[in-house]
């Protein structure tokens, strides 16, 4: 696919989320938008800003405070015919619209025998880094990858925040965007015509030969960083975001994987039954022969999210721990130790 | 001593028309209110035996439940062990067994209808009508409190039934294929049709003939008709005949018949009607007692009505309340309660 | 308004339709030839279809866990409903949703649903398709008494009336929840009541009364038809079976004497005194319909014993609507 040029325009992820929903919006009427907040107040992250004012309050809805009423909407608008976007203002919200994203919206189109077609994007924001405690910070893409029925997708960068959006919303399925609260301020470069990138493709961040590092969201920026760091270590890691978590490209992770032998997964998720577990499942089963030492799994402490910015500084992995993280699959020690 | 039986319906004010008209919904906990207020007033006005008819959704019961009775006298409150199955046959059957049980008053919760039912279960009781369902012709609007204190008064004799009370008009229908008889205390109108349906009326363009006990004009409902065309009160004998249709209509008038909801009515004549000169009711159609479709009438069927001032003695709260205070009931000398004395 | 005379047929000739549907499906069950469980609607016949004669198929509804009765009376066949039943492949869902998700979009029908209260916030976004694209439809939520208990249903109902979305919400309080009297789970006796905290208007009809549910949906559609929002219309009914299965009697949590009352008040033997009496339909009429459909019950029952089972390959088909082109 094509990367970005230097030369093109910058634009923060956040602005590139509302862009992809702006020209989806211009271009098919049957887009909506529904949540909380995001009409007159344009969203407490400002990702629905302007939105109202350029389509009204007709395809720019506030709701109620209602998660499951909010995600019923959008069930029934998008097997009605529309193309909704409904907003979880919080990915925390979601357990409290659980029976409509699990029950309903991935379940609808298989329990009709496949004549029901659900168009739908559920949007919210996931991630600590806010010291907003443990109910706002939380990552649990691991259980919405659980649920067939449902693709879920989480960019690490602008570019891809509006490409990704732009292909969810054209997707004939339900799929949550996650977006990371501490990447909304990201900048970076974003073409100003509307382009999509592919669901289910995962992206080679850094091209690498020692260590294939799997990570997504916030982390695969961290894990860049620790790249950086490791480089001048002469440990040359390959950094792979998958950028959609469901369906996972466990393709080019494997084939990463055979290439250099060794490979860890960082999410900010706890380790505990995350989506590491899952990949390096995968990839002991297609590689196994070709792995030089165990999978290892980067992940917060099986903790909920604590409040104290002194302990949330600990909680979520970054660019210093994910580069320990990889020392040690490569059974290398600090510079100096 | 006195004895004060409180009947509540528990469907009044729920009916088709809060939607196709522009009825208040009355709730279960906005009725409860009504009953504890009923309550006690009729103690405050000296009743000092209170029968509860149950109802299917204990609204009565669980009102009185919670009632701080510390009113320094003794009051039994009874809740009869009366079925309460949830249709209109419970309002009549309560209303019979107060009169066995020697109710010297009784409250009633609920809208033209209901107060018809306690008609039908006690011809001649000494009524207090409070509204709680939608039209509300018969009974008046009027503080629960003060409607049960009215009744309380006249219970405990502090003021007599016939000084406060008139005898209310009736609308008796008999049929000729021998069903039992029927009433209404407010309108009986004969409407096209053959279903009860939702049992609500708001069609002008349905009725045929309307007969009216109360012909005021200052109501809401079919009875408007009657009353803006030719009042007859509810106090003076006879009632109005008017009659719908048919190939000499003679007039329109404008009326509300159903809350928020005015009509052009077109009639063909309008008639006093003297107290027991019979009005033959020919089927087919549906006939509507005090604003509900109750009974469908066969082609060629009969039903004959007159109106005879035989009914509930109503109870008229303010000259109630006037006349204890005329005595000077409530007057008690600082430090000496005028009541809650052991004597 | 009163129903014409065509429209009196046509109720009837639903309400008969799910009766026989429910009494074969009933029977099925028994002999052991329908898996999963089954929830019956026979008694409340009178409210699926006294609202549905209303409905096109343009117009959308969800359903409940007590389901068939929905879809029967919204032009639901009996073909394919008695293959779904069975788990077959010529099923409505092709034998994936059974008896609690079965559906048919087509005719506007958007699911049974096995988790009580979930279909109205689906009921609430089909309304907003409804309103968004301004084509005069109506979307009607079935739900129980027991489904006003959980939040969902609160949920809906709220956001309806904030939106103003034309939406009817159709309680069928048939008295239990489940296995539980509504008297033990609640502190109100209407479902009405709750209609004024949301602001919209709330009326009781008597469930077992044909005529008078047609007549108040009909005016509760057309309320909603003309943009003036959502109502709640209530009700009351009775189911003559157990919560699942087909027994009806000598139940631990309801007196079979209470039964005996609620079907003294057969929502079909009334109507059918009814509509014999004015002459809309004779006895002998109406127990010709009888005799038709009985025939299409037994057609139906043939059709789904003699059509294929799904095959193992079919299990990962219709998880994900594949994309026609690759972005």
């Amino acid at each position: 696919m094509s990367q970005p040029t230097s030369d093109e325009r910058t634009l923060s992820y956040v602005m590139a989320f509302n862009e992809a929903v702006r020209q989806s919006m211009r271009a098919d009427e049957n887009v909506f938008c529904a949540g909380e907040d995001i009409g007159a107040f344009g969203g407490v992250f400002g990702t629905f800003g302007g939105l109202q004012k350029e389509f009204g309050s007709r395809r720019v809805v506030d709701t109620p405070i209602s998660e499951q009423a909010i995600i019923g909407l959008g069930v029934g608008s998008s097997v009605t015919g529309l193309r909704p976007i409904v907003d979880l203002m919080f990915m925390d919200f979601m357990c409290v619209a659980l029976d409509q994203i699990v029950n309903q919206t991935a379940k609808l189109k298989y329990m009709f025998g496949g004549k029901a077609t659900l168009p739908l994007t559920i949007t919210t924001a996931g991630g600590a880094g806010l010291s907003a405690a443990a109910q706002h910070s939380q990552s649990l893409e691991a259980i919405l990858c659980h649920i067939p029925g449902l693709k879920v997708v989480y960019p690490s960068n602008p570019y891809d925040m509006k490409g990704l959006m732009v292909s969810c919303i054209r997707e004939n399925n339900p799929t949550v965007m996650v977006k990371h609260k501490r990447l909304l301020g990201m900048s970076g470069p974003v073409p100003e015509d509307i382009y999509s990138v592919p669901l289910g493709v995962a992206n080679i961040l850094r091209p690498g030969t020692d260590v294939t590092v799997v990570s997504w969201g916030r982390m695969a920026n961290e894990s860049l960083a620790a790249a950086a760091v490791l480089a001048d270590e002469g440990i040359d890691c390959e950094v792979i975001d998958p950028r959609t978590l469901q369906p996972f490209d466990t393709a080019t992770v494997v084939a990463s994987a055979r290439k250099t032998n060794r490979i860890i997964v960082v999410h900010e998720a706890v380790r505990f039954g995350g989506l590491g577990a899952e990949i390096a499942a995968q990839v002991q089963e297609e590689a196994f022969d070709y792995l030089d030492a165990p999978v290892a799994r980067i992940g917060a402490p099986f903790s909920p999210v604590p409040f104290s910015p002194a302990l949330e500084k600990y909680y979520v992995p970054d660019a210093a721990s994910i580069a320990v993280g990889i020392r040690d699959v490569l059974g290398r020690r600090a510079p100096g130790k | 001593m006195g004895t004060v039986g409180i009947i509540t319906n528990p469907a009044a004010g729920k009916d088709i028309r809060r939607l196709v008209a522009h009825a208040s919904p009355t709730s279960d906990a906005a009725k409860m209110g009504v009953v504890s207020r009923a309550v006690m007033g009729a103690i405050d006005g000296g009743a000092t035996r209170i029968l509860v008819a149950p109802d299917r959704h204990n609204l009565s019961t669980r009102a009185v439940q919670g009632l701080d009775l510390d009113t320094g006298r003794s009051v039994v409150i009874e809740v009869l062990d009366e079925p309460a199955h949830g249709w209109s046959g419970d309002t009549i059957a309560m209303a019979s067994r107060l009169a066995k049980e020697g109710a010297d008053t009784v409250i009633v919760l609920g809208g033209d209808g209901t107060q018809r039912d306690v008609a039908k279960g006690w011809l001649d009781v000494a009524l207090v009508a409070i509204s709680t369902g939608t039209n509300n012709v018969f009974p008046r609007s009027v503080d629960a409190t003060l409607a049960g204190l009215a009744a309380g008064l006249v219970a405990a004799g502090v003021v007599e039934l016939s000084q406060v009370s008139h005898r209310a008009k009736v609308a008796h229908v008999r049929f000729d294929d021998g069903s039992n008889d029927d009433l209404a205390l407010v309108d009986l109108v004969l409407m096209d049709g053959q279903f009860t349906g939702s049992r609500a009326v708001w069609d002008p363009r349905s009725l045929r003939a309307l007969i009216a006990c109360i012909a005021e004009p200052a109501t809401v409902g079919l009875s408007s008709i009657a009353g803006l065309l030719h009042p007859v009160d509810r106090r003076s004998p006879g009632g109005v005949h008017v009659i719908f249709g048919g190939a000499h209509e003679s007039g329109v008038v404008r009326a509300p018949l159903a809350p928020g909801l005015f009509f052009d009515v077109l009639y063909s004549s309008v008639m006093a009607l003297d107290e027991g000169s019979p009005i033959v009711l020919t089927g087919p159609g549906v006939l509507s007692f005090d604003g509900e479709r109750d009974r469908v009438l066969a082609s060629g069927a009969v039903a004959t009505a007159e109106i005879r001032a035989d009914g509930p003695y109503v109870i008229d709260v303010d000259a109630t309340i006037a006349a204890a205070a005329s005595t000077n009931h409530f007057h008690h000398t600082v430090g000496i309660p005028a009541r809650g004395i052991e004597e | 308004m009163e129903p014409t005379p065509d429209v009196l047929r046509d109720l009837h000739r639903r309400m008969v339709r799910i009766r026989l549907f429910e009494e074969a499906a009933g029977k099925l069950a028994e002999a052991a030839k329908l898996p999963g469980f089954l929830h019956l609607y026979v008694g409340e016949e009178a409210v699926a279809a006294g609202v549905c004669v209303n409905l096109t198929n343009a117009d959308s509804i969800t359903s409940t866990h007590r389901g068939h009765g929905h879809l029967v009376a919204k032009g639901g066949q009996f073909r394919p409903m008695m293959a779904e039943l069975m788990g077959k492949a010529t099923g409505y869902c092709n034998g994936k949703g059974g008896s609690m998700h079965i559906s048919s979009l087509e005719l506007g029908m958007l699911g049974a649903n096995g988790i009580v209260g979930a279909g109205s916030p689906i009921a609430v976004g089909a309304a907003f398709t409804h309103k968004y694209r301004d084509d005069g439809n109506v979307a009607v939520a079935f739900f129980g008494d027991g489904a006003t208990n959980i939040g969902a249903f609160h949920e809906a109902a709220n956001m309806a009336c904030a939106l103003k979305l034309p939406i009817v919400f159709a309680c069928e309080n048939n008295e239990y929840g489940e296995f539980t009297r509504r008297d033990a789970t609640m502190a109100i006796t209407d479902i009405v009541d709750r209609a004024q905290g949301y602001g919209m208007p709330g009326v009781i009809v008597d469930g077992m009364d044909a005529v008078a549910v047609c007549e108040a949906a009909a005016e509760a559609i057309a309320y909603a038809r003309a943009g003036h929002g959502p109502t709640l219309v209530e009700a009351k009914t009775y189911r003559f079976y157990n919560h699942h299965g087909v027994q009806n009697l000598g139940l631990k949590y309801r007196p079979d004497s209470e039964v005996e009352v609620w079907k003294q008040r057969d929502p079909i033997f009334t109507l059918e005194a009814k509509l014999a009496d004015v002459g809309v339909l004779t006895t002998e009429q109406c127990e010709a319909v009888w005799v038709e459909l009985r025939a299409d019950i037994a057609d139906a029952i043939a059709f789904a014993e003699d059509s294929p089972l799904p095959n193992k390959d079919q299990i990962l088909e219709d998880v994900y609507t594949p994309m026609a082109v690759a972005q």
